[in-house]
Parts: C-alpha cells; structure tokens; sequence
C-alpha cells in the first residue's frame, strides 16, 4: 500500500514537471533568432573545449619562414608577423573569453543576488548599498575597467575582477527591482504570518522568484564581458600577450593590416558571432522567462 | 462567561507614520476572544479591521515605523512586549492567520507540500518524511481530492476554492488555538464560499480553536459568528453577540450597515440604502463622534464631544450618545427628519 502510493506520486510530479518543462522548451524552439543565438553559443563553446583536437599548431609557436602567410590549406587562417597560425590562435583564444565571461558572470551573479536581495529586504541597507551601485555605474564601463586594470596591472584574473566590479551593480539592481515586487506579494506576507524567518523568506522564497531577470541579465553580461575583455586586452590593458587572446590579436593585426588582413579579420568574425549569439540567446530567454512579454504575447 | 480568554486585547492602538503625518489606523480597541467562539469584526474598508489582526501578530515590517501601544495577551503572555523570535514561533504554530486573496497567498515556485511542510518542519521539529505524511492528511482533512498526488502540485495547477483550501490546510498544519480569517472567502465564488466556510467551522469544532473572522459580508457574520464587533474608524462602535446585533442593533452605522444588505423579499426598484458620505481621513478625524457627519441621528452633542464604548445590555456595548432613542425599524423616519438639521449642524 505505502510503496504504490509513492510510485504513483513520483510519478505525477514527474509528468507535471515534464508538461511545463515540454511548454517552455517548445516556446523557446519556436523563437528562431533564440536558436540560431543558442547554436551559435554552443558552437563557441565546443570549440573552446575541443580546442586541442581542431588544431596542430601550438598557438605559441613561431615559425620565422612562415611570416605573414596569407590563408591556405596549411594554415587555414594564415600566419602573422611572428609565423605563428592565427586559426590556432584564434582557438585558443576562445577559452580566455569564455573563461573571462564565465568567471565574470559567476561572479556577478552570485554577489549581485546577495546585495540585490538583501537591498530589497532591509531597507536601510538598501540605501546604503544603491548608493554605492550608483557610484558605480556613474562611471562608463569601459572606462571604469581600465581604471581598475591600470591599478591592477593587466593580468588575466585582474581582467575577471575588473568586469566583476564594473557589472555587478547591474546584476543588483535587477535582482532588487525584481526582488521589492516579490517582497510585497501576499505569499510572502503569509509566510511571515506562518513564523518564517528573514533568512528563510530571502532564500527559499524570494530567491527562486528573481532568477529569471537574473538569467536573462547574465546573458547579457556574459557578451559584454568578451567585448570588454577584447577592448582590454587591444589596448594593452587586459591578456598580456603572447597568450592569445582575440583582443591582443587584433592589436597585434593592427599595423599590418594593410600586408595582412587575416589577422584582424578572423578575429574579429569570432567576436563578432560571439557577442551575436549571446545577444540573441538573451533577447530569446527574455521573450520566454519576462511575465511582461509573455503577457503582451498571448 | 467567567473562564480566562484566549486572546486578551487591551486598548490596541496601532499607529503610523505617513507623508502627511502620523495616523492613528486602530485607536483603543479592545476585545476578548475566548477558546471555541468565532468573533466576527466587520466595517467598511479602512475601518482598521485588518491593521488590528495585522497588530496581534505584529506583521509590519521592523522599520515601517508602526508604533504598538496597550497589551495583547496570549495563553498568560503579552504578545507585544515578546522578542522577534518569540513571536515568531507563535506565528503559524499558536496563532495563525489565513489571508484574502488565495490566488496571491501561495508562493509559485514552490509545491504546495513544501509550503505546509515548511511551517510544520519549522514548529514541530518534525523530519521531512513526517512532514510530508502529515501535510497530505492536513489536505485530506481540508477536502482536497487524492491528495497523495496533490502535494506535488504547483499553485498554478490549482482553483481557486483548493488553493484556499491549501491556505488553510498552511494555516491549521500545527493545530493553532486561535486562527486569524482576514476576508477568506471575498475572492471566491459564492458557492464555493459556502464550502470554504463549512469547513473552517468543522475544523475549528474539532480543534476547539478561537477564530477572528475579518469580513465585511454581514451574511458570512450571521452564518457563522457567535459574537460581533463593528469597527468605524478604528474604534469600535458596537459589540454584540450576533442574534442581539441583527435583532436589536443600537448604533446607527450597525444599522446602516444592515439595511445595505439586499433581501430576496424586497422590493426590485426600491434602491438600496446607502450610508450617507465618505469615511473621514485618518488624518481628519472630527473632534466628536467619528460617525456624527454620516449619522441621521447626530445632534450639537455628537459634534462636540466623542461618546464611550458603554454597557447596553447583556454582553453588549455601544459607542453612541442616543442609543437608547434608536430601533431598527423607526431609523427611516427618523432619519428623514433629522437630515435637514443635520445639515445646518455640519455645515
């Protein structure tokens, strides 16, 4: 009798949670541009993991006879002025993009969940830490970033605590307006009514109602992370070279653009498809998880 | 009735601060509600019904600035002196509350089993295993169909009258000995209330609870409440047990209230009566009675100089200088009379 009774429960919420999950899973395959973002996102992503297995060339190595070869069959995206392959590192410069946006977006989103939370509940706080996201934000990002570099030195960590400082306001004030909304719903009231205590209401019950504006602002982050990163590293500021980094490649281009436009090109495409992905999969998950657009789209 | 009450409020008065001033939302209430008895405490919206259950479980936020005065004693305990952690576990254990609006009462993220375990894991010590087998015979005792299967559900995947049902279900997990009902059944069908009423009744029988039933549905009162407190900005203006308040009410806004109600009998195209005027401000409450400028009774008296909540019979009090002159059914001719006077007093 016990044990029926638990598999035909298990199995119910089983169903429940697959008949939601199947909705927003088809929402999302029927937005074309969130897809196309999401391949795009994966591809990246796999090049970066696979980066080992794409290439023979280390992208470190230099071949002097091999200067400035235009792109063939050897180098499929030929050579710069050191005789290093720009395919090669082109690849591997991928995984400090995506290990810079990852870390910056881990970063952000975990601290940004806790200030913006916390502002959203203590109200004497609040002030205190929106003042200082004022300040904060009152500086261009790119600017604030360099600033942050110049005292830091250019180092790749550095880079991830520059953009961490530099968009964790962002993430708090989103997760806060969402957050103030939630705070003042009836189910909260009723949980303090039921003894529930501060902490308990901030994390199990306010938590998991602000994760979509969370969601959808870490996308966002995580494109405008590679561009900084990339700006960083072009002016010197960011991944010291020789690690390749699309930034310092680009930089490295930079004069030779005239002999030897592979080197700026190619780098720039893979910013570019990037950026475009995260761009789209964002603007897709906004569609799917904003109760706003929903409703305007029903 | 000489047995000590449940729930003790001693000259309540709840006040807050607002941009234009400080406002005094419940102003020297003061109430019993004993073990077993349903008290109904009824108004118009903003009377202060719902700022006096809100004040027993002290619900408002540390720095909202709400200032608590008088005493509110629980089961030997004054609720207002307590610590936070204190009340804290009287909330949902001791005393629990069921609010209006059961479409917004349940958290969305979360199943309905986790949100009436969590309370139960929260008071009772209980592991999540016993929790769970307690929360599903707490929704079978609520009426909820299969409910096994239930407990996984989502809020979303519920009615209206079943989430109610979960609230209540929420409410009642630790077996509280009084339970606060700030309007539960506004928000739903007329049929379904009925039911949702039924059953809070049942389970407060079986669990020999006190309940404070916020309402302004007279209708809802005189199904199911024993005694009956009035509240007319922030005071109360007359408590009566409920027989004695539908027979033989004694301050004029109890019997305005009662001739709103629609009758099956009555005439079709004769309108209904409506009380005359707006509820003062809080931030205007007139120096006299707080009902002489609505009131067809008022005279100079009532304008100048506030009456007490006084002794007029059995178990019945009234805060109004003419209680003795009115009756139910002389109140329409009266009235007639005295508007014009009235009008030259106000003006």
């Amino acid at each position: 009798m016990e044990t029926s009774s638990v598999t035909i429960t298990g199995t119910t919420t089983a169903s429940h949670a697959r008949g939601r999950r199947s909705i927003l899973i088809r929402r999302f395959l029927a937005n074309r541009l969130a897809v196309t973002g999401s391949i795009l996102v994966a591809c990246i992503a796999l090049v970066c993991l696979l980066a080992p297995l794409l290439t023979s060339y280390d992208p470190l190595e230099m071949m002097v006879q091999d200067r400035l070869k235009p792109p063939g069959s050897s180098h499929w995206f030929g050579t710069d002025d050191f005789g290093r392959d720009v395919f090669s590192r082109v690849v591997y410069g991928s995984r400090i993009s995506m290990l810079v946006g990852f870390s910056v977006v881990a970063i952000t989103s975990a601290i940004g969940l806790l200030f913006g939370l916390y502002s959203a509940y203590y109200r004497r706080l609040d002030n205190l830490l929106m003042r200082i996201n004022d300040g904060l934000m009152a500086f261009p990002a790119i600017l604030l970033a360099i600033a942050i570099m110049a005292a830091l030195g250019p180092k790749m960590s550095n880079v991830i605590v520059a953009l961490s400082v530099v968009y964790t306001p962002t993430v708090a004030r989103a997760v806060r307006s969402a957050a103030i909304t939630v705070r003042e719903q009836t189910y909260i009231e009723a949980i303090r009514a039921l003894g529930g205590k501060a902490q308990r209401i901030i994390w199990r019950h306010m938590a998991p109602n602000c994760l979509s504006p969370l969601i959808i602002q870490a996308t966002f982050i995580f494109a405008y992370a590679v561009i900084i990163e990339a700006s960083l590293s072009f002016l010197g500021a960011g991944t010291p070279p020789p690690e390749p980094s699309w930034g310092n490649i680009l930089n490295d281009g930079r004069t030779l653009l005239k002999q030897a436009w592979w080197m700026t090109v190619f780098p720039g495409i893979a910013i570019m498809i990037t950026v475009l992905g995260l761009n789209l999969l964002g603007d897709g998950l906004r569609d799917l998880l904003d109760p706003h657009t929903n409703k305007a789209k029903r | 009735m000489n047995r000590t009450p449940l729930l003790d409020v001693k000259h309540l008065r709840t006040r807050f601060p607002t941009e234009r001033g400080e406002v005094t939302a419940v102003d020297g209430v003061s109430f019993q509600v004993y073990a077993g008895e349903t008290v109904g405490l009824v108004g118009e919206s903003g009377c202060g019904k719902s700022v006096t259950s809100l004040s027993i479980l002290r619900l408002f936020g540390k720095h909202s600035g709400t200032r608590l005065e008088g005493e509110i004693n629980f089961e030997g305990k004054n609720l207002l002196t307590m610590s936070l952690e204190e009340i804290q576990k009287i909330r949902g254990n001791r005393i629990s509350m069921i609010f209006q609006d059961p479409m917004s009462s349940l958290n969305p993220v979360l199943t309905i089993g986790d949100q009436i375990a969590e309370s139960i894991i929260r008071h009772q010590g209980a592991s999540k295993k016993a929790a769970l087998e307690k929360t599903v015979e707490m929704l079978r005792l609520v009426g909820i169909p299969s409910p096994e299967q239930r407990v996984f559900d989502y809020p979303h995947q519920l009615s209206g009258g079943m989430r109610q049902r979960v609230m209540i279900a929420m409410g009642l997990s630790c077996q509280p000995k009084l339970l606060i009902a700030d309007e539960p059944t506004t928000a739903l069908d007329v049929t379904i209330q009925a039911q949702i009423l039924d059953l809070m009744l049942e389970v407060k029988e079986r669990l020999n609870m006190g309940m404070i039933l916020i309402t302004h549905d007279l209708g809802v009162v005189a199904e199911v409440c024993s005694r009956v407190l009035v509240m007319y900005l922030g005071q109360i203006v007359e408590e009566a047990p409920v027989e004695t308040l539908f027979e033989h009410p004694k301050h004029p806004y109890t019997v305005g209230l009662l001739r709103s109600i629609p009758t099956l009998e009555g005439n079709r195209s004769e309108k209904l009566h409506v009380i005359e005027g707006m509820v003062p401000s809080l931030h205007q409450i007139p120096q006299g009675c707080r009902f002489a400028q609505r009131c067809p009774y008022a005279d100079r008296l009532c304008f100048d100089q506030a009456p007490d909540l006084t002794e007029a019979g059995r178990d019945h009090k009234v805060r109004c200088w003419h209680q003795d002159k009115l009756s139910l059914e002389g109140g329409m001719e009266l009235a007639f009379e005295t508007r014009e006077r009235r009008e030259t007093l106000s003006g």
